[in-house]
């Protein structure tokens, strides 16, 4: 397990990170303990939880898993999802932060958080008022790094110029999807990330699963899985043109013997540009088979076979930047 | 955005307006460009909004383009159809000159309306090869395109690019 630096911060993190979100939904208590314990015996030091999980369960069973470990992880959580019917009980005004915060350290038994991301980001409240909040919670020792997620790259970037502009607390990385099947943060994003010295870290290197080559078009979604479950991803990854894009990559993978999901979850990995990949898992078998990935290192021409499957899904067109 | 942050920094003159291409069968400048600027209040100025004469409809693809034309010339041909020159091109042309024949109008001076009418673009370069080409064009300032015209190019350009996951919200 490699430890990477959070973009340009001292901060350093397992190149892994736990993905907390199922837990108390498809995962019971029980398990997601059993597993965070075996996520910490294997090296991993990040854990990835939000307040908007399985409306804060995540978070109580997280907090509960970390009792005697708190200090040798890095924990983060999140703000902005709607969290009650109320005006100002979602977004990333002050007002709604201020509460937020002491919610989730509540539920997750603690004083601090290692990092708090802005879950998305908000139209309604000007940025710099977000920003002097996050300043705020580091000042008061609640917080220790200030992310965000879902951000375009000129809204991160407008962000830092208000950072450095108030001298506020920065944004240390930014939560992104990236997978085989999802590169578009590589045209701006990715590129903005390295100049400004910002971490990344990733959600969904499997495409929510459809990448360990399980799923069967055909047949539909399993129930106890997450396309069948969740109606969000099932939109959000179950296609045709994606299908025919995975079935492109098991053969790729297959050329060597790997095992797909790993095959993925290596791909992502080996980026220079991505601190640490947010996996999730379901079993404590899934979470052992997953961190197979660490040992994979994948050939020039598997690379290049996995780029040609990215440019058929986005044939270039004329790029307005050169 | 970083340019504009260090100008803002420095006391230093600030970026006025941007020239991007932007067209029919363009549009990637609408997810982080186009945003950035009407936040920032930077002016958008639009090259290739015929994408190089290919939105006026006239080519065939069934042959190659004539010697005296931009998608032609020896010397600027090969970069040009690189740029526009392709099958699925071809097909969206075809598309948008149904949406255009449904009014009445000539796709060049639907294709040029369709990103003057753009709030976000300050203004639009026209390049020329005679005045009777200018004279025509001059025409496209004065079509409106209705909500109907507007989400047919818009299916248009999501047959070209099809919608994935975008990582913003």
């Amino acid at each position: 397990m490699q430890y990477k630096r959070v973009g340009r911060t001292g901060l350093k993190i397992s190149e892994i990170t736990l993905g907390t979100m199922i837990f108390g939904k498809q995962v019971n208590e029980a398990d997601a303990i059993k597993i965070m314990d075996l996520a910490f015996d294997r090296g991993i030091t990040s854990f990835d939880t939000a307040d908007a999980y399985v409306a804060g369960r995540s978070e109580e069973i997280v907090g509960k898993a970390l009792k005697n470990k708190r200090h040798a992880v890095v924990l983060a959580s999140k703000v902005a999802n709607r969290q009650g019917p109320g005006p100002n009980e979602a977004g990333l005004s002050r007002e709604h932060m201020m509460q937020a915060v002491e919610d989730s350290l509540r539920r997750l038994g603690t004083d601090y958080l290692d990092i708090y991301y802005a879950h998305t980001p908000d139209n309604t409240t000007p940025v710099e008022e977000t920003l002097r909040a996050f300043d705020t919670l580091v000042k008061q020792g609640k917080v220790r790094y200030v992310a965000c997620s879902n951000f375009r790259a000129w809204q991160l970037v407008r962000a830092l110029s208000v950072s450095e502009q108030h001298n506020l607390a920065r944004f240390a990385c930014i939560q992104t999807p990236y997978n085989l099947i999802t590169r578009d943060i590589e045209t701006e994003l990715l590129p903005c990330c390295a100049g400004e010295g910002v971490g990344v870290t990733v959600y969904n290197p499997l495409a929510a699963g459809l990448l360990t080559g399980k799923h069967n078009v055909s047949a539909g979604p399993a129930s106890d899985t997450r396309f069948g479950i969740d109606k969000v991803y099932y939109e959000r990854y179950w296609s045709p043109v994606n299908f025919t894009a995975v079935e492109h990559l098991k053969k790729i993978a297959d050329t060597h013997g790997r095992n797909m999901a790993q095959f993925a979850l290596a791909w992502v990995l080996s980026s220079p540009l991505v601190t640490s990949t947010i996996n999730g898992a379901s079993s404590t078998k899934q979470l052992e088979e997953n961190l197979g990935a660490l040992e994979l290192k994948l050939t020039p021409e598997e690379m290049k076979a996995c780029d040609d499957v990215w440019l058929e899904l986005r044939p270039p067109r004329f790029f307005y930047g050169r | 955005m970083k340019a504009l942050w260090v100008s803002d920094k420095y006391n230093l003159a600030r970026f006025d307006c941007i020239q991007s291409v932007y067209n029919l069968l363009t549009r990637d400048v609408e997810y982080e460009l186009l945003p950035v600027c009407a936040a920032e209040g930077v002016g958008v100025t639009v090259y290739n909004p015929l994408a190089a004469g290919f939105l006026t409809g006239k080519y065939d693809p069934a042959k190659p383009p004539p010697p005296d034309n931009r998608f032609g010339r020896e010397r600027t041909g090969p970069h040009e159809q690189d740029m526009y020159w392709s099958p699925a091109n071809f097909q969206a042309v075809d598309k948008l000159k149904k949406i255009a024949d449904g009014h009445g109008y000539k796709l060049t001076l639907f294709s040029l309306a369709w990103v003057i009418n753009n709030p976000v673009i300050s203004s639009t370069i026209v390049g020329a090869s005679s005045a009777k080409q200018m004279e025509e064009n001059i025409g496209a300032a004065d079509i409106v395109l209705n909500e109907e015209d507007k989400k047919g190019c818009d299916a248009v350009w999501g047959d070209l690019r099809p919608p994935r996951v975008f990582y913003g919200k």
